[in-house]
């Protein structure tokens, strides 16, 4: 009889264990906690001096600023710690000579597979909650909406899924955890940085095209295009849906053009809203082909 | 208790394992000897579900090995020739943690941890780091990790590879009292030395063929249907040859060839030895002489020819029974009245 993939296994436990025993989980959480706090004190103080009247708009001010930077620090997270957690997940048996040992337990190739990722998300999400009482202070101060917050939470928690699973997927394939390390990077990079870059040199370039008179009717694909890219990045797709709430209203739907070759506008989904589902879909995809790695290992 | 059908394992365009097809009996202890690339590993691999065959099959306990994997791994209990460790865990930890693995209900484990580490004498390390362990000790420890589940089957691939020998010892010890609980026992070794003591039954194996399988002892006889003895001794060469060709069971007598070289040969001396002690002990290794007796009797008979040499007056130093490398073996396996055994 098949056991559930996604109970309580018994390498769950001993990974979790694994990470709350030894002194690095404490240790990132630690400097992770320095980090944020200081740059919040930091933050707070420069925004304070810069506009010494006190006051609500003051004060909204800086529970904005520190909300963006808390953010885009949790995305950072996700991105470049998550991963070094999970890229020696399934290389690092093989090198131990113990992957054999688990393979022929009764254990099936996907709870071994979510045994290793549970715990790594488990402890992302520790860390996550351990910011919890910053964003609490960006609230106390102002500027913040929940909804800013929801589409914050979305981005993270769908890149939080998709770069663990990358750095299981591609543990399970790389023959050691070096190169599972380089190549779980590369990529992370590429998504992260690569396609923010591309944000910050398209966007003003794309806003210029789109409000040209006379311009083709390939300009409304185009626009749709650039966006469905650079909602595939955290930080576009966060900057973007927050500047689309800001301005139009609308927290799940952005409203591009009309162009001068069409009048009528196009209606997208939110780019976080494609990020979480390009992202999850990617993760659960990733998880698959892991699991079949593993199956597969000879 | 274990059967395999035509079995064939392909890598690419070598093929590890060749349409094997042996049987084991339940309770036996049976010994797969060949050289590194014989395809040993890849026979336990397969047997243990880890690795699927090409083509054939293998029945462990009746289920097949490709159909009802869950089943033959509730079977088998696989010790592969690298066997890994966890070393942030202790060794209770670490036995708990596979038997966690394998089902056992958590009531259960830390009583059957105890008794596991009791069996391979590691009840005193239990709350040590398992990476403070020395080889044997991990060797040990796997093995009772192998056990966690209470198979019927044991597959220990190489176990004794890397022990030193009071480990190997040891190890052998254990093997036999697991014998004595009924187990099934399949062991991999590059020696026929180390396990034909051991094993009830012999499989020889090279190059993904089993060229010869049965009881020990009628693998023995087959390998070896004379004994080779070598009889170190002083004195009379000629002497002892004729006092040796007449006892019973004797085929024939040879001098060896390093000894008969040398024969009263003082010139042999090497150079530079001016100590007088130092003389005396070169003397003595030169007129050490060995002759190899080819030998169709039994233990007893044996016993009775060295009776015999030592009352004719030859000076026995040694006498002892000659083991074939594994090549000669293989050598001889490979010629023509061999052939039928595979």
């Amino acid at each position: 009889m098949a056991k559930p993939i996604l109970g309580i296994n018994p390498l769950m436990v001993k990974e979790l264990r694994g990470y709350m025993r030894g002194t690095r989980a404490y240790a990132v959480l630690t400097v992770y906690m320095g980090i944020i706090s200081g740059i919040t004190i930091l933050l707070y103080t420069g925004v304070s001096l810069a506009n010494p009247a006190s006051g609500v708009s003051n004060s909204s001010q800086v529970g904005s600023a520190l909300f963006y930077v808390m953010v885009g620090l949790q995305i950072v997270l996700v991105s470049f710690v998550a991963p070094a957690f999970t890229v020696g997940a399934i290389s690092s048996e093989r090198e131990r000579h113990t992957f054999g040992l688990l393979k022929v337990t009764l254990l099936s190739p996907g709870q071994i597979v979510w045994g290793k990722l549970i715990p790594v998300l488990g402890y992302v999400l520790l860390l996550g909650l351990a910011t919890t009482p910053l964003f609490s202070l960006a609230f106390i101060l102002g500027g913040v909406e929940p909804a800013q917050f929801a589409v914050a939470l979305c981005v993270i928690l769908a890149s939080a899924a998709l770069f663990t699973t990358l750095g299981v997927f591609v543990s399970s394939r790389a023959h050691d955890t070096l190169s599972a390390t380089v190549i779980t990077y590369a990529i992370v990079v590429g998504i992260v940085v690569g396609l923010a870059v591309l944000t910050v040199l398209g966007l003003p370039a794309l806003t210029e095209l789109t409000g040209r008179a006379g311009a083709s009717g390939a300009v409304p694909a185009l626009t749709a295009l650039f966006v469905a890219l650079i909602s595939l990045s955290p930080v576009g797709a966060l900057v973007t849906s927050e500047l689309n709430f800001a301005n139009s209203g609308h927290l799940l739907t952005l409203t591009i053009g009309p162009f001068a070759a069409s009048p009528t506008p196009i209606v997208l989904p939110a780019p976080f809203v494609i990020l979480t589902v390009c992202y999850l879909t990617a993760s659960a995809i990733l998880i698959w082909l892991a699991t079949r790695a593993v199956r597969d290992d000879v | 208790m274990i059967e395999t059908r035509e079995l064939t394992r392909v890598f690419g365009k070598t093929t590890a394992v060749d349409r094997l097809s042996i049987q084991i009996e339940a309770g036996s202890i049976f010994g797969i000897v060949g050289p590194r690339g014989a395809g040993k590993t890849t026979l336990m691999r397969m047997l243990a579900t880890l690795l699927p065959p090409s083509r054939g099959d293998a029945l462990v306990g009746g289920a097949s090995i490709r159909r009802r994997t869950v089943y033959v791994r509730r079977l088998v209990g696989y010790l592969p020739d690298v066997s890994g460790v966890y070393p942030d865990m202790t060794v209770g930890e670490y036995m708990a943690f596979f038997a966690a693995c394998y089902g056992v209900p958590a009531n259960d484990r830390t009583a059957l941890t105890n008794d596991l580490l009791a069996l391979v004498d590691l009840s005193h390390r239990a709350n040590e780091s398992v990476d403070k362990l020395s080889r044997g000790m991990r060797q040990r420890l796997a093995l009772a990790r192998a056990l966690v589940h209470d198979p019927q089957v044991l597959l220990l691939d190489d176990a004794a590879a890397g022990l030193d020998p009071r480990a190997r010892v040891e190890l052998r010890e254990l093997l036999k009292e697991l014998r004595s609980m009924n187990k099934t026992i399949v062991v991999t070794s590059r020696s026929l030395a180390e396990l034909e003591d051991l094993c009830t039954h012999i499989g020889i194996m090279e190059s993904g063929h089993m060229l010869a399988a049965g009881e020990s002892a009628l693998i023995r006889a087959r390998l070896h249907p004379h004994r080779i003895i070598g009889v170190k001794f002083f004195g009379d060469a000629d002497m002892a040859i004729n006092h040796a060709r007449t006892g019973q069971g004797v085929v024939d007598v040879r001098l060896a060839a390093s000894h008969s070289a040398g024969k009263g040969d003082a010139d042999n001396t090497p150079a530079g030895i001016g100590n007088p002690e130092d003389e005396a002990v070169v003397a003595a290794l030169h007129a050490l002489k060995e002759m190899h007796i080819v030998f169709a009797g039994d233990y007893r008979d044996a016993t009775e020819l060295l009776r015999h040499l030592m009352r004719a007056g030859v000076q026995v130093v040694s006498f002892s029974e000659q083991t074939d490398s594994l090549e000669q073996i293989l050598t001889g396996l490979n010629e023509p009245d061999h052939m039928n055994a595979k």
